[in-house]
């Protein structure tokens, strides 16, 4: 076992629109040493799906249970404190996931290529630069499932390059949990797929099928 | 699944040793974020002010000189058997204390959104960690002018030092009463986004009501009637009871504050348990 998903419902409420409900029922496993691409039209709940399984947002119904360290959504910067520096903002990372601070500094450092910006406030960050440091950190603390949403680089086309090349390090020892609306992408990342359609979820023991399905209830 | 569901019961059962493994592994965590959400708080807490830290010392300093002053200018004596500064002391500090946790309660889990979308981080963690943090603030702003009294204005120490037995008694009091409305008004300011502003009418009230500038004990029968129903007043009645050696109120009820300190805490915790559950908690994407 690595990801369960037991009866996951989510629904959203708004004073303006009412009630809705964007995951119905869903039900799935995520074992360890495949990787899962999930493929959906934008708005299908694929991110509120990523979320819920990430722990960002709870469920309205239903339970996820893990046995495995997830990483946040790649490259996600918001839960970094803006008025805090970045290494304020790593220190305290470092802390909830009771990882080495020397070293994660060291890498992160290293790899986000933000030099002495790191000790600004977050908030004279360009976007780019927090979402290195965001990429950067999620590489350093050793995360067993890395879970994408859309995009698996961030910053340049160097930077991207860069991305890319740790990451495929990275997956020697974790797996990873991808949304897309592009079945190329799923193709190239994954070995496992699943389609969100009309918040429900189906899943697949081969990409190729996942793909398949997919392409036929978008045509 | 049936056996993963079968494995599940077992281990959820309470008090067997899976649970309380589970426990224990669970309380690590959380010791670990509110350490970690009490560093983080503490570099924002003053937000961009350079004073910073300073202004927790400074705000009670002003308040506590303009109020000597001013019965000084009118005359009038301490209602203690103490200096004024004294007793204007022993009132301040827990109501700053009991004021800043609800305010800061109030918007803990609004301005700490970004924060939970990490798992481990929950809303009650950093309900916890404002609340500690507002805690050893206190106290060592308390001590701080403790000693700045006994050096500029020769004010003895021991006038804060009556009975130590009482005061430890007091100061839980105050403390578990201060958690509860922290934990009632952290759920209020999730479900009501008006209560910021409710709280913020009720400060001016609440400062004039609390026996700052009056014991209970003082007070003719009448007045007292309409100001016991204020669970604060009582709070700084005891403690000042305590502290103060030439004093001793008998118009405080210490099981006021306390049953409503509970009250406030269990719902305050049902609140946080409901939102929890129906997952409706407002998110950061």
């Amino acid at each position: 076992m690595a990801i369960e998903l037991h009866n996951i419902s989510k629904t959203y409420r708004s004073r303006r629109t009412g009630k809705k409900t964007v995951l119905h029922d869903i039900n799935a496993v995520f074992e360890r040493g495949h990787s899962y691409g999930i493929l959906g039209v934008n708005g299908a709940g694929k991110s509120t799906l990523l979320r819920i399984i990430s722990g960002a947002e709870r469920p309205t119904f239903g339970e996820v249970r893990k046995d495995v360290s997830i990483s946040w959504r790649l490259g996600f910067t918001s839960s970094f404190n803006s008025s805090l520096t970045g290494m304020e903002n790593l220190r305290f990372v470092c802390r909830i996931y009771d990882a080495d601070i020397e070293e994660v500094s060291e890498l992160v450092q290293d790899f986000a290529e933000i030099g002495n910006a790191i000790h600004e406030p977050v908030r004279n960050y360009s976007s780019g630069m927090r979402a290195r440091l965001a990429f950067g950190l999620s590489m350093a603390i050793r995360f067993q499932v890395y879970i994408i949403d859309e995009s698996i680089s961030v910053g340049d086309f160097t930077f991207q390059e860069k991305c890319k090349a740790e990451f495929e390090r990275r997956r020697e020892e974790a797996d990873i949990l991808l949304t897309s609306h592009m079945p190329t992408m799923i193709k190239q990342y994954c070995d496992r797929g699943g389609v969100v359609h009309g918040g429900r979820l189906k899943m697949f023991d081969d990409v190729d099928e996942a793909v398949d399905y997919y392409e036929q209830i978008t045509q | 699944m049936v056996n993963g569901i079968h494995k599940r019961d077992t281990t959820r059962r309470p008090f067997s040793p899976e649970w309380m493994a589970e426990l224990r592994a669970s309380f690590t965590v959380m010791i670990r974020v509110v350490y970690a959400v009490i560093l983080r708080e503490s570099r924002t807490r003053y937000g961009n002010s350079n004073i910073g830290y300073a202004w927790a010392i400074i705000d009670p300093v002003i308040q506590l000189t303009v109020f000597v002053g001013a019965f000084v200018l009118l005359g009038r004596t301490s209602p203690v058997a103490a200096p004024l500064s004294v007793f204007f002391l022993t009132g301040i500090v827990p109501l700053f204390f009991w004021r800043g946790v609800v305010s800061q309660s109030a918007n803990a889990v609004k301005a700490s959104l970004g924060l939970l979308s990490y798992p481990q981080v929950m809303p009650s963690d950093v309900v916890i960690a404002r609340i500690l943090l507002e805690s050893a603030t206190t106290i060592i702003v308390f001590i701080c002018i403790v000693i700045g009294l006994a050096l500029v204005a020769d004010v003895s120490p021991s006038f804060f030092f009556g009975d130590p037995l009482e005061i430890v008694l007091a100061t839980i009091g105050l403390v578990y009463f201060t958690i509860g409305c922290g934990f009632l008004s952290s759920g209020l300011g999730r479900v009501l986004p008006v209560w910021t502003n409710i709280w913020g009418y009720m400060g001016r009230p609440i400062y004039l009501l609390s026996g700052i500038f009056f014991t209970l004990e003082q007070l003719p029968d009448g007045a007292r009637q309409y100001m016991a129903y204020n669970p604060v007043a009582h709070s700084v009645e005891w403690l000042r009871s305590a502290m103060i050696p030439t004093f001793e109120s008998h118009a405080y009820n210490p099981w006021y504050p306390a049953v409503f300190g509970t009250v406030a805490l269990l719902i305050g915790l049902i609140i946080d348990r409901i939102l929890l559950m129906t997952g409706d908690e407002e998110i950061v994407s």
